[in-house]
């Protein structure tokens, strides 16, 4: 709250001082009363996240972009730019390609729709500009925002998705449409049938590109770009970066300027271990890691919710302490579960996978993958931390024939090494103030248990 | 936090007990009136929770260094009835630490001491938008995204690009454009004369006097 009152003021100070540097300046009065004249809708006082406050504290009016756009964006609501677009639109002016990683909520449509209006000449008759997103929704919401940002400009926008009458789109682009926001399958057969000409169109928006490459679009923007003039400025977002985004961008973008606004996921720091067990030695396996490792406190993750509730059951039976969480539980309960577990109360949680942006609890020093996940963006979200410098830890997964596969895969999507599990885990790998903890060392055993080998059963 | 909870220890034995009503004059003259929030005798910092001036539901905060402060006075004691504190995120307190130094670090990096003041301020506006780290000075040159440089008397006609994106170049011109548009300045002559002369007689305390202060939060 502070920080929000902090930099309501930082704000205010910085209007006025543009506002009176604009009078000083001598413009007419005629010229500064365009901001007065605005139809201004209801200001939005909901309390906003730094997702979208947390700026360099550059305003719509210091990108030099026309009186015109300006007078969109204000009566949009939009009052200054969030982070991502403070971020892209300067450098989209430049004229660069962008490679831009965020939220969706974020500001991303207007990160390249206010760059992408601003360099359409309304005096020219044809298309300059086509933004692609996967979804008709996206198209239409798309489209939307731009004709009320475009809503002092001459600037003709229209949206071709699927599903609707394809001569009424071949009618609509003959009144000489200058921004086309589509789906890959209509614009591609507007094209093909030579009825959207695309030799003028120099700016390509990727929105969401992650899925726009995915297998349902495969091979579509190749198509797309080869119809567009040389060296189209493309301006790339993404919420994830899977290889087929990455083998894209190396192919069409031209050293792109790269944007980064999520907090991004590390595996630094995290030590990642797998040991192969058989599926009916999976518990004794867990036990016998209880009893040799430093545990603060850890995350057991399955892959079901049924199995969560099993293994809690067995794990309360081996004497431990355990809170378990799945996504079938209600959510105040949820929340609940996982603030006692973040207090402290309880040592060991086991639960499916309910995050989105990583565990952050700071006294977790341990993460068990008791089923290995499927999908790489899973495991990072398992294992991964929040920040810049990553965290200290152990990451020890349990790896069944059939699992071996994707732990190779896995492996290699995340650029990252997964060794087998030593007899001896170093605590400097995971616990803090090590030598504080003299005589509570790890025993001298193998930890990869054979079949006969019992487990000490200790809390 | 540890301040906080030595502070909380020490309630009753400290020179100042959480939840009394202090006022202090401070070096500027102003009084400052609030609630004990916490006390550190070593570095004498009290810690002020005081009713908002602007906004009747919210408090601010004041960190009050007492070596600096000529007059302090306990107006209302406390017998330890007080709310408990709040818990702090203490991994937003760094990560707002980070930030602020790193602020800082990007504000050092405009200073030049070879070139004017409004050549300085000029760099911040174009830093201000391209991010600190795509901007650099070059001797007395700004460099701009490694291909447009900018040279004295940084008009724009002294926008230069090596490679062959105009469009960036067209861009910084418009932002060179804007910026002395909306400045308040003396005639375009005397204004090319005063950044001419002001290189090599341009004095430090001048330069610090002119610089604009980085916000500190």
């Amino acid at each position: 709250m502070m920080t929000e009152k902090l930099n309501s003021g930082h704000t205010n100070l910085t209007s006025k001082g543009i506002i009176n540097d604009l009078q000083i300046a001598g413009n007419t009065s005629d010229d500064m009363g365009w901001k007065s004249k605005l139809k201004l809708p209801p200001k939005d006082n909901r309390f906003k996240t730094t997702d979208v406050t947390d700026t360099r504290g550059n305003e719509f009016e210091e990108f030099c972009l026309k009186r015109e756009l300006l007078m969109g964006i204000f009566e949009k609501g939009w009052e200054r730019p969030s982070p991502i677009q403070e971020a892209a639109i300067p450098i989209a002016l430049s004229g660069k390609d962008v490679l831009a990683r965020a939220k969706n909520g974020t500001g991303k449509t207007g990160a390249y729709c206010i760059p992408v209006l601003e360099q359409i000449d309304p005096t020219k008759d044809y298309i300059q500009a086509l933004v692609m997103v996967p979804t008709r929704e996206l198209a239409l919401q798309t489209s939307q925002i731009c004709i009320e940002l475009a809503k002092h400009l001459d600037i003709r926008v229209m949206v071709t998705t699927g599903g609707t009458i394809l001569k009424d789109d071949i009618l609509r682009i003959y009144q000489k449409v200058q921004l086309i926001i589509a789906t890959p399958g209509r614009i591609l057969d507007l094209m093909d049938k030579k009825v959207a000409d695309m030799s003028h169109c120099r700016i390509l928006v990727l929105d969401e590109a992650d899925k726009l490459l995915s297998l349902d679009f495969q091979g579509m923007l190749d198509h797309v770009i080869l119809k567009l003039p040389k060296d189209p400025q493309i301006l790339l977002f993404s919420a994830t970066f899977p290889l087929t985004v990455k083998n894209f961008m190396e192919k069409h973008l031209r050293e792109p300027y790269e944007i980064n606004l999520m907090e991004e996921l590390t595996l630094k720091g995290v030590t990642q271990y797998y040991a192969f067990v058989q599926e009916r030695q999976k518990v004794h396996c867990l036990n016998t890691l209880f009893s040799k490792l430093q545990i603060n406190q850890s995350i057991i993750f399955c892959n079901s919710t049924q199995r969560v509730e099993l293994l809690a059951k067995k794990i309360t039976e081996l004497g431990y302490c355990c809170y378990y969480i799945h996504a079938k539980m209600a959510q105040a309960h949820r929340n609940r579960v996982f603030h006692d577990f973040r207090q402290g109360l309880c040592r060991n949680l086991v639960c499916s996978d309910l995050f989105t942006r990583g565990i952050d609890v700071q006294a977790v020093n341990v993460v068990i993958n008791f089923d290995f996940p499927r999908m790489a963006e899973t495991y990072l979200h398992r294992i991964g931390r929040s920040g810049r410098f990553g965290h200290l830890g152990i990451a020890i997964n349990l790896i069944t024939y059939e699992d071996r596969f994707d732990l190779h895969r896995i492996e290699k999507e995340l650029g990252t090494e997964i060794k087998p599990i030593p007899k001896v885990i170093d605590p400097a790998l995971y616990v803090a103030n090590v030598g504080a903890s003299v005589g509570d060392t790890c025993n001298n055993s193998d930890l990869n248990n054979s079949a006969n080998e019992e487990g000490n059963v200790s809390k | 936090m540890a301040a906080a909870a030595a502070s909380a220890v020490n309630a009753v034995n400290d020179c100042f007990s959480i939840g009394s009503t202090v006022v202090c004059t401070t070096c500027f003259n102003e009084e400052v009136e609030g609630e004990v929030l916490a006390f550190d005798h070593n570095t004498k910092m009290l810690i002020l929770k005081c009713r908002s001036k602007s906004t009747e539901e919210l408090s601010d905060i004041y960190a009050m260094n007492l070596s600096l402060c000529s007059n302090v006075q306990v107006i209302k004691e406390c017998n330890g009835n007080f709310d408990d504190p709040q818990k702090l995120n203490l991994e937003q307190v760094k990560m707002r630490l980070r930030k602020t130094v790193e602020r800082r670090q990007d504000y050092l990096k405009s200073k030049n001491a070879d070139v004017s003041p409004e050549a300085q301020e000029l760099y911040r506006a174009i830093a201000k938008q391209y991010g600190y780290n795509e901007v650099s000075w070059q001797g007395l040159n700004i460099q701009i995204l490694n291909e447009v440089t900018i040279s004295p008397p940084y008009r724009v006609d002294n926008v230069v690009s090596s490679s062959n994106n105009e469009t960036s170049c067209n861009y910084i011109k418009r932002i060179i454009k804007q910026f002395f548009n909306t400045r308040p300045s003396p005639v375009p002559e005397s204004g090319a004369a005063a950044s001419t002369s002001s290189p090599s007689v341009s004095p430090t305390s001048s330069s610090l006097a002119s610089g604009s202060p980085v916000p500190a939060n």
